[in-house]
């Protein structure tokens, strides 16, 4: 691709030290680029790796080897942190804990008194970012009464309200029941379709397969990559890693077992329906002649 | 006996009651700067009808706050036995100290003079003055605005190095996670009483096994706490939080001529309470 | 019929009553399951769920109707409490939080500790728990709690509810939060704890791919009341049904459905993977 990337992972390995002589690593020499606009997906089990990595791309953990570059900036320069997490927002897993305030609109505005933005900039982007996430009725309501994908739609305005180019989400669906979910993948995918980048660290399959580009972790490193139906199509490999795929490549891989005419690749629901329209209305073709 | 677990829930930190009146409305720093300066003339009055005076001021701010006065009635409940105690200890021990006035009976250090009666009966008096006026302040003002008043009020201490922003932020997170903490202590109630836990049921000197009757539970709490700080921290760095850089304020003040009016009531009112002679 | 385990008739609960806050969490709620079953409660958020297992072992008494568990009256307030949470094991949402001991053996041990019981017994039973749960005794009971993983803090949690041998185990979203793989897993544990143990199931969950998986019979909730009840195949075939009260489908439903729309002859209960591929094939290969 020829276009500059927005977060450029070089050769960064990372260590948690345990104790004095103990260290576990973590990542393992992780190269990784994010481009302006992409919907990337990073997956693997608990352990694999991929908290961590989403941790380095807004500077909360530098790399102990390797760099962090985000819009050319080091992540590792102290001084110009700020730029790179006004840049690339983070949302995390559990909705309670990054509430700051106790009303609502305060709690969008943290993020922005922190970075010093004036008080009629500071409206302007408090109302745009609970509007871009559905929540104006609520700004003056204390956020725990709300639930919890409202909370995680807070959540994401606090971030959109520092105009970040880069969004990332850190298993921020987990916690979520099926409508909460739905809630925020709508909030996601809109953003996405805006022109936001997005990350986003999840166990969702069906989450995944609206990404543009997947990245699967395993033991500190990237084991497999590509787009979803190429990533997809590993069932096996998947499955020896501990990771599922959606409902609509299972079936789809079924069918295909039985009968080689139906295509395996599919990672949709709506492409498994059109895939059966396509075959219904060939035999209905082949009967008819 | 079916609400052996719910205490929790009726938690409420501050006891906000929206009543839309215009001392909700005052700016919230000049109401808890006019509370202040009415607190500190209760403290000083000592004559009898200075406290009537600043009793029935605190009866007016009932009705214009338009919050019903059992509200403050059961605020000063609690404090009875408190009222009580101080009471027989100033009869008993203060006319010796303060030698004015009549002395009505004096044995060794025991003397009760008008002066002690006096003071009985005036510390009484400031006692429900001074909770009438926190449940009409706490009652008219939410908790957010507390914290900004105060932490505005505080300001002028940054000139020498008081962490004014810090302090503000601790006191608005911790209220932000008391309803929180308070689910919490809820569910792990619950959940070690269905393992065959059970608190406080052994008998009272047991003091030792019933702590440890506790440790189910507090040692949880204090977990979730600490795994709940860790990811607060990380979401607040996220939001470029940096302890003691300066920031702006979303929520703007502007004083009108009412919060104005207020404080200058109250300081009236101080003055009227504290001239009084008798 | 055979009396049920756990019967609940026209249980009602309001909380903080009497209070501008009141709120009714349940509304003459009855239900039925039989001893051997495993039942999902399943309902959006706020249906009064939660509420209504926390009736099964006396956490919350009956305010109106009546709550009996293996014949005893959980409305009387002399029935013995202990006796009660020890034949119906409640495993609370996220119960990794409530392990406080350093060490899993002792943790999996506090319930029968708690009961008195001989420190063999104890043993024995810790260790039954564990095996249960696909810990082993010998390797694990001297690990300390903090150093597991989520998935491992799980089962030692749900170890330290079996350890009371209930006959009755309730779990409210007992795989929420956990990776693929330890979800696949303790659900494995919990069908296995369920078919060949003998334990009466009843969960709460938000993810369909585990109630059709699991459970033999759903019931749905709704506002406080109960909406209808049925296995699997009937709740997941009632299109209207689960669009009116908002409960989310299966991926695989949601695939069956579509293909209903556009006019195919399929049969919507067919929600397991397996059984949604013959069904395209029985389709197209006609």
């Amino acid at each position: 691709m020829s276009m500059e990337p927005i977060i450029r992972v070089e050769n960064v390995s990372f260590t948690y030290q345990v104790s004095q002589d103990q260290q576990i690593p973590v990542l393992q020499n992780i190269s990784l680029e994010v481009y302006p606009g992409e919907y990337l997906a990073i997956i693997g089990h608990n352990g694999s790796g991929k908290s961590t990595l989403s941790k380095h791309l807004n500077g909360i953990l530098t790399p102990k080897e390797g760099d962090v570059l985000v819009n050319g900036i080091n992540t590792k320069e102290k001084a110009r942190i700020h730029e790179v997490r006004s840049r690339v927002g983070m949302v995390f897993q559990h909705p309670d804990n990054q509430i700051v305030a106790t009303i609502v609109e305060d709690d969008v505005a943290f993020g922005l008194e922190n970075i010093g933005v004036g008080l009629e900039e500071m409206k302007e982007r408090v109302d745009f970012a609970l509007e871009a996430v559905g929540m104006s009725a609520f700004r003056h309501r204390p956020p725990h009464h709300l639930s919890g994908g409202q909370k995680q739609r807070i959540a994401i305005a606090g971030i959109l309200a520092m105009k970040p180019q880069c969004l990332v989400l850190d298993e921020a669906t987990s916690m979520l029941d099926s409508y909460g979910r739905q809630d925020i993948l709508a909030v996601v995918r809109k953003l996405h379709g805006e022109g936001m980048t997005i990350v986003t660290v999840t166990h969702h399959m069906s989450e995944v397969a609206e990404a543009d580009r997947v990245v699967v972790m395993e033991g500190g490193q990237i084991v497999l990559e590509g787009t979803p139906r190429e990533v997809f199509a590993h069932q096996d490999r998947l499955r020896e890693l501990h990771l599922d795929v959606p409902d609509a490549s299972r079936i789809a891989a079924l069918v295909h077992a039985e009968l080689p005419a139906f295509a395996p690749d599919l990672i949709h629901n709506a492409e498994v329906v059109a895939e059966v329209g396509r075959l219904y209305v060939r035999q209905a073709e082949a009967s008819g002649s | 006996m079916s609400a052996e677990f719910e205490l929790t829930r009726n938690i409420t930190i501050g006891q906000y009651l929206p009543t839309a009146s215009v001392v909700h409305r005052l700016d919230p720093r000049f109401k808890l700067g006019a509370f202040a300066i009415l607190i500190v003339a209760i403290a000083i009055c000592n004559t009898y009808v200075g406290n009537l005076f600043a009793l029935a001021v605190c009866l007016w701010l009932f009705q214009v706050s338009k919050i019903p006065l059992h509200y403050g009635i059961s605020g000063i409940k609690p404090a009875i036995p408190f009222i009580i105690i101080l009471a027989i200890m100033q009869l008993l021990f203060y006319g010796e100290i303060a030698n004015g006035g009549t002395v009505y009976f004096q044995y060794g250090i025991i003397s009760i003079s008008s002066e002690s009666i006096r003071l009985v009966i005036v510390s009484a008096m400031r006692f429900v003055e001074v909770i009438f006026l926190s449940s009409v302040l706490t009652l008219s003002t939410s908790t957010t605005e507390l914290t900004h008043g105060m932490e505005r009020l505080l300001g002028p201490l940054e000139k020498v190095k008081f962490p004014v922003h810090a302090f503000a932020l601790i006191i608005t997170i911790a209220i932000r996670f008391v309803p929180t903490f308070a689910m919490e202590m809820e569910k792990m109630m619950k959940a070690q009483a269905s393992r065959g836990a059970d608190f406080g049921t052994g008998e009272w000197w047991r003091i030792v096994q019933r702590t440890k009757d506790m440790f189910p539970i507090i040692i949880p709490l204090f977990n979730v706490a600490l795994s709940r700080a860790e990811d607060l921290i990380l979401a607040m760095e996220a939001r470029c939080y940096m302890p003691g850089a300066s920031r702006t304020r979303y929520t703007q003040y502007k004083a009108k001529g009412i919060d104005y009016a207020a404080l200058g009531a109250s300081v009236v009112i101080s003055v009227v309470m504290l001239g009084i002679p008798w | 019929m055979t009396q049920p385990i756990v019967d609940v008739q026209k249980l009602s609960h309001v909380y903080m009553q009497g209070t501008p806050l009141s709120h009714v969490a349940l509304n003459e709620v009855s239900l039925q399951v039989q001893a051997g079953e495993c039942l999902a409660i399943i309902g959006h958020t706020g249906s009064g769920k939660s509420t209504l297992i926390q009736h099964f072992n006396g956490l919350i008494r009956p305010q109106s109707g009546k709550v009996i568990v293996n014949g005893m009256d959980v409305s009387q307030p002399k029935i013995d409490i202990r006796s009660l949470r020890r034949q119906v094991g409640l495993v609370f949402q996220n119960p990794e939080d409530q392990l406080f001991e350093k060490l899993v053996g002792d943790d999996v041990a506090y319930g029968p500790f708690k009961m008195g019981l001989p420190l063999e017994e104890v043993k024995n039973r810790v260790k039954w728990a564990m095996d249960l749960v696909g810990l082993n005794f010998q390797e694990m009971k001297d690990r300390p709690t903090y150093a597991l993983s989520g998935g491992q803090k799980r089962k030692v949690a749900l170890a330290g509810v079996l350890s009371l041998q209930p006959k009755v185990l309730v779990l409210d979203e007992p795989t929420a939060g956990l990776d693929p793989r330890s979800r696949l897993e303790l659900l494995g544990r919990i069908r296995r704890l369920n078919r060949e143990e003998g334990l009466t199931v009843i969960f709460v969950s938000h993810n369909m791919e585990e109630v059709s998986q699991l459970a033999d019979r759903v019931y749905v909730m709704a506002n406080g009341k109960a909406v209808c009840e049925g296995t699997p195949r009937q709740i997941f075939g009632n299109q209207e049904l689960l669009r009116e009260h908002h409960i989310g489908t299966p991926e695989s439903v949601d695939i069956l459905y579509r293909l209903r729309e556009r006019g195919y002859d399929i049969n919507p209960g067919a929600f397991l993977p397996e059984e949604t591929a013959c069904e395209i094939l029985k389709l197209i290969q006609r």
